[in-house]
């Protein structure tokens, strides 16, 4: 009986114990590679950027905007991936999706970043992008094509995350 | 034993298909909630006096904010944490609101709200906004995925409602009903 009531304990508890595991976070794998549609963004400063300028290194790209909390909450992790990351070779930009300057850099006084800034004021570029939902972020290999996609925010700074971006550098 | 077994699954079973409901003893606001070993849903309560609040800031006129504010808006968080390579795909138009002791009907969708912004001359940052608040109408959420964002339910602040959700896991269709629901009754924040 009792041998019973543990079985039926341990099938009870499974949904529970699913539900108590680390989620997983990861980018998938975007098998078809297309070509990354190429951009021409202004940041903080004024200046203009291409991703074709990006050419011949790995690129993580974000999307996101300031009342979007999850962008929010992954901006930190961003942060301390790029200080790795800059050494590296790789380069990680984050567009804005309608939001001017002035906004995002009252926002910055909050969660200081250093990687670059881009503004798509009118949501033109971000509508060329297959992106659902905000935060969504790509990586581009080398020679710019999408080769990852992550949607929702990461903990950017996880080895295991980042990982599959610097072996780009060698494919 | 077989007996044993058989039960406890079936048991399980269900307790894994009930969403479940709680409030936050903070702002008493309700949320519903429903997860298996592949995906999970919730849904927040929204107050209207936070939706015009929201939506002023984003460049909304006051009626304009006051339309979306009346129409029950509620937070969507949806997580595909799936171990196999199992996408997640959904079309919010395929979901149900049925109200209490009313006929089942559709979702209020960003692209219907785009058209009527549209029309009535809403400055072109605040539809960006807007369509990027909204949960997206159409989507795939692949393992490890998850997306955070706005539905409107259509319904008066206060109505009670069942909804019906509906997406693919894999090639396997899922539906959950999420009985008793409530939209948010009109308060100050």
């Amino acid at each position: 009986m009792l041998h019973r009531l543990a079985v039926a304990a341990l099938i009870l508890a499974l949904p529970m114990l699913a539900s108590a595991a680390p989620r997983s976070q990861g980018l998938t794998p975007v098998e078809e590679r297309p070509p990354a549609p190429d951009f021409n963004l202004e940041d903080m400063e004024g200046e203009f950027h291409q991703l074709s300028e990006f050419r011949g290194q790995p690129v993580i790209i974000n999307f996101w905007a300031t009342w979007c909390p999850p962008c929010r909450e992954e901006m930190p992790s961003m942060q301390r991936a790029w200080e790795r990351l800059r050494e590296e070779g790789v380069a990680m930009l984050a567009i804005n999706v309608g939001e001017t300057p002035d906004t995002v850099f009252q926002f910055t006084a909050n969660y200081p970043v250093e990687f670059l800034l881009l503004f798509d004021l009118d949501s033109a570029v971000t509508e060329k992008w297959p992106v659902r939902g905000l935060p969504s972020t790509f990586v581009v290999d080398p020679e710019g094509r999408i080769v990852y996609q992550a949607i929702g925010g990461r903990e950017w700074d996880d080895p295991e995350l980042l990982q599959p971006v610097l072996d780009l550098r060698s494919e | 034993m077989r007996f044993v077994l058989a039960f406890t699954l079936l048991v399980t079973a269900g307790v894994a298909a009930e969403p479940d409901q709680r409030v936050n003893p903070e702002t008493g606001l309700a949320g519903w909630e429903w997860q298996d070993d592949a995906v999970s849903i919730t849904f927040n309560q929204r107050l209207p006096d936070q939706s015009r609040a929201y939506f002023q800031g984003r460049g909304f006129r006051s009626e304009e904010a006051e339309q979306i504010a009346q129409s029950c808006v509620f937070q969507v968080i949806l997580r595909n944490h799936a171990d196999a390579s199992a996408p997640l795909q959904l079309d919010l138009a395929d979901w149900h609101v049925v109200p209490s002791g009313g006929e089942p009907g559709p979702l209020r969708l960003e692209p219907g709200w785009q058209v009527e912004w549209e029309q009535r001359g809403v400055a072109q940052g605040a539809r960006i906004a807007f369509r990027w608040s909204l949960f997206p109408t159409v989507q795939t959420l692949q393992p490890g995925d998850w997306n955070m964002g706005m539905i409107t339910i259509g319904l008066p602040p206060g109505e009670s409602f069942d909804l019906e959700a509906v997406w693919r896991q894999g090639r396997e269709p899922r539906r959950v009903r999420f009985e008793g629901m409530r939209c948010a009754p009109d308060r100050e924040i």
